[in-house]
Formats: structure tokens, sequence, C-alpha cells
């Protein structure tokens, strides 16, 4: 693709009628990297999972960075089924932003990186990275709460960026 | 209850922002010892340096750090750079007076498919009142393996408007990194 204007917003999720989880698919092959931003908090305190092409097998890790207000720690999940980025949310509000590395490419396997902060009192503001291990080009992404469900009104937006 | 029905390739005319713009972009087809980005335009406010690395590196398995430069300035002790990094047991905060970049990419020794990752954003770049501050969000993940994750910054100690870019491991780039260079503009 040529230079010039990019950061394309490709589509846009409120949620509602308690939804456990959020779909965005067909993605366009057309970007370079993939950004999701996410606002809005899950009932009960838990995570985000994220996983790729409906795939639910063992293909996903995961190491976070994190601080709930008291100490800083570091943890790791291995052969999972989805991407935990380790950041939980809670009720109050949250917000993530992600980036999904050269998501086209099948050559790699597929990174993620996570910003995420969250303001309830059992949550953290923290950093991620995600792997799937494969090298399919990635053309939708799933997104379940740990928890029961999304609150309603909690946003997610998918946007591309495409390198020149 | 799931919601589903969002189908991106459905939805036409998708809004581009004119704010965020490509600059320049490469993916290495053989081992490569650095990339240069140069003439870099004075028309933006903010550049974003997004990568998937690997190193050429064959003494270890990961993660390996990388160098960025501005401008060819390649005196270490003009830069510092401070690291947040958790590695999936313990965390670290990390100072040294240098400009790497710590612990988010790959070695030739670590699976072939994986690549680290990192999001670089260079702040007021082409200001000539400031030192330049650099923010970094990286990481490598090889499941079983191992992990980091970093959050960091990087200053330079000049006021000179950056003209040129670089980025290096220590042993070359391997083959399938890519890099992309973007410009933000300012209101």
């Amino acid at each position: 693709m040529a230079a010039g204007s990019t950061y394309t917003p490709i589509a846009t999720t409120t949620t509602s009628g308690n939804a456990t989880s959020v779909t965005f698919s067909s993605i366009p092959a057309t970007y370079t990297d993939l950004i999701i931003l996410f606002n809005g908090s899950v009932s009960g305190t838990s995570g985000d999972l994220a996983q790729f092409n409906g795939d639910t097998g063992s293909n996903y890790s995961s190491t976070f960075l994190r601080g709930d207000g008291s100490a800083a720690t570091s943890g790791r999940v291995t052969s999972s089924t989805f991407i935990n980025p380790g950041l939980t949310f809670g009720t109050s509000q949250s917000t993530y932003i992600m980036h999904i590395m050269n998501y086209a490419n099948t050559t790699t396997y597929k990174n993620a990186l996570y910003l995420s902060s969250s303001v309830a009192s059992s949550s953290y503001v923290g950093a991620a990275v995600g792997l799937w291990r494969s090298t399919a080009a990635i053309n939708a992404v799933n997104f379940s709460t740990s928890g029961t469900n999304y609150v309603n009104g909690s946003t997610f937006t998918l946007y591309g960026i495409a390198a020149a | 209850m799931p919601i589903l029905g969002i189908i991106a390739s459905s939805i036409t005319g998708g809004l581009v922002t004119n704010s965020y713009e490509s600059i320049a972009s490469t993916t290495l087809t053989s081992t490569t010892a650095s990339v240069i980005f140069t003439s870099i335009p004075a028309t933006y406010t903010h550049l974003q340096v997004r990568l998937i690395g690997k190193s050429g590196y064959t003494g270890g398995t990961g993660p390996d750090n990388f160098d960025i430069r501005f401008n060819s300035d390649s005196t270490q002790t003009n830069y510092n750079r401070h690291f947040m990094r958790g590695n999936g047991t313990n965390t670290a905060a990390l100072y040294s007076n240098d400009n790497v970049i710590v612990a988010c990419i790959s070695t030739s020794l670590d699976n072939a498919d994986t690549y680290g990752a990192a999001v670089i954003d260079v702040l007021d770049y082409a200001n000539t009142n400031k030192f330049k501050t650099t923010r970094v969000l990286g990481g490598v993940d090889m499941n079983s393996s191992l992990g980091h994750i970093v959050f960091g910054s990087v200053l330079w100690r000049d006021t000179a408007a950056i003209t040129t870019l670089y980025v290096a491991p220590g042993n070359q780039w391997a083959a399938d990194t890519s890099v992309a260079l973007y410009g933000i503009k300012g209101a």
C-alpha cells in the first residue's frame, strides 16, 4: 500500500443484552497491524480473553507485568486456549489498547501487545504480550470474559494500520 | 449472549483519519545489520515505529535487545533509558546510560516462527528546544520456554530535530523482521 493516511476504523461494537463475547470477523488482510481499544467493564472481577480465527486449541500464551497499587508482579499463562493478558478488570471502568502486529503475514506466529488500566479497587495497571502459535493470517478476533458478561455499554473499536 | 454480526468486510468507505500517516516500512528478506529510516520529514509532531523482530544471534536463546539511534549518534552515553520488565516470575526496574531497548525480540536459536514486537513512540521529534523522549512497549512470548514484557523510555539528550532513525540488534536482524515508521500530526 502506498504511503499516506492510515489508522482506519474498521468496526465498533457496543455491548448490550449482557453479552458474553464479541467477535470481529471477515477482517480484511489489507492492513499491517490491527489495534483494538476496549473501554468498559465486566461483571465481577475478571479479565478479558482473546482468540483468533476461531482457534480453540491450546495454542496461546501470554506474559504480563502489572501493578495493583501495592506491588508490581509478573506472571505467565502457557499452552492456553486463549490469550489471557492477566489484566484483571472489575465492574468499574477499564480500558486497554491491544496491538496485533503483522496480523496478515503467513510467515510468523502472531504477537499482541497490551497496555491496560482499571480504576476498580481489585484491578491493575499493566502491560502484556500474547502469542498465538499459528502462521495463519488473522481474519477474526473473538473476545470473551472470564466473568459472567460484559457490562452493557462496553465498547470495542477495531482499527487497521497500513504500512507503506 | 454472544455478540456476532460484526462483519468488517461489509463496511464500505471506511473513514480514514488524516493525522496518522505511513512514512516508510521494510520487511527484510535476509539477515540485515540494521534498519535505517533517513530523510524523515519534519512535517509531523510525533513518530511511531512498529516492528516485529528477531535477531541473528546464535549464541543463545532470547530475549534479545536492540539499539535505537537518532541522527546517526552512536555515542551511547548521549542516551538514557529506563525500563520496567516482567519475565513471568520476577519484575525489574532497569536503568542505564545507553540506547538499548531491552528484552523484546527473539533470537535465531528460538523457534523459527517466533518474533518479538515493539511499538515505539518518538515524541516531539522535530522540536529543536527539547531533548527527545521515546516511549516503548515491547514483548516476546515463547509459550513454555520464556516470556518478557517491557515498558520504558529512552532519552536522547540532544535538541536537534530527528531526521534519521536507526534500529539494530547487536547481531543483525533476521529475515522476516518487519519495521514500519509512521508520522502523527498535531493540530
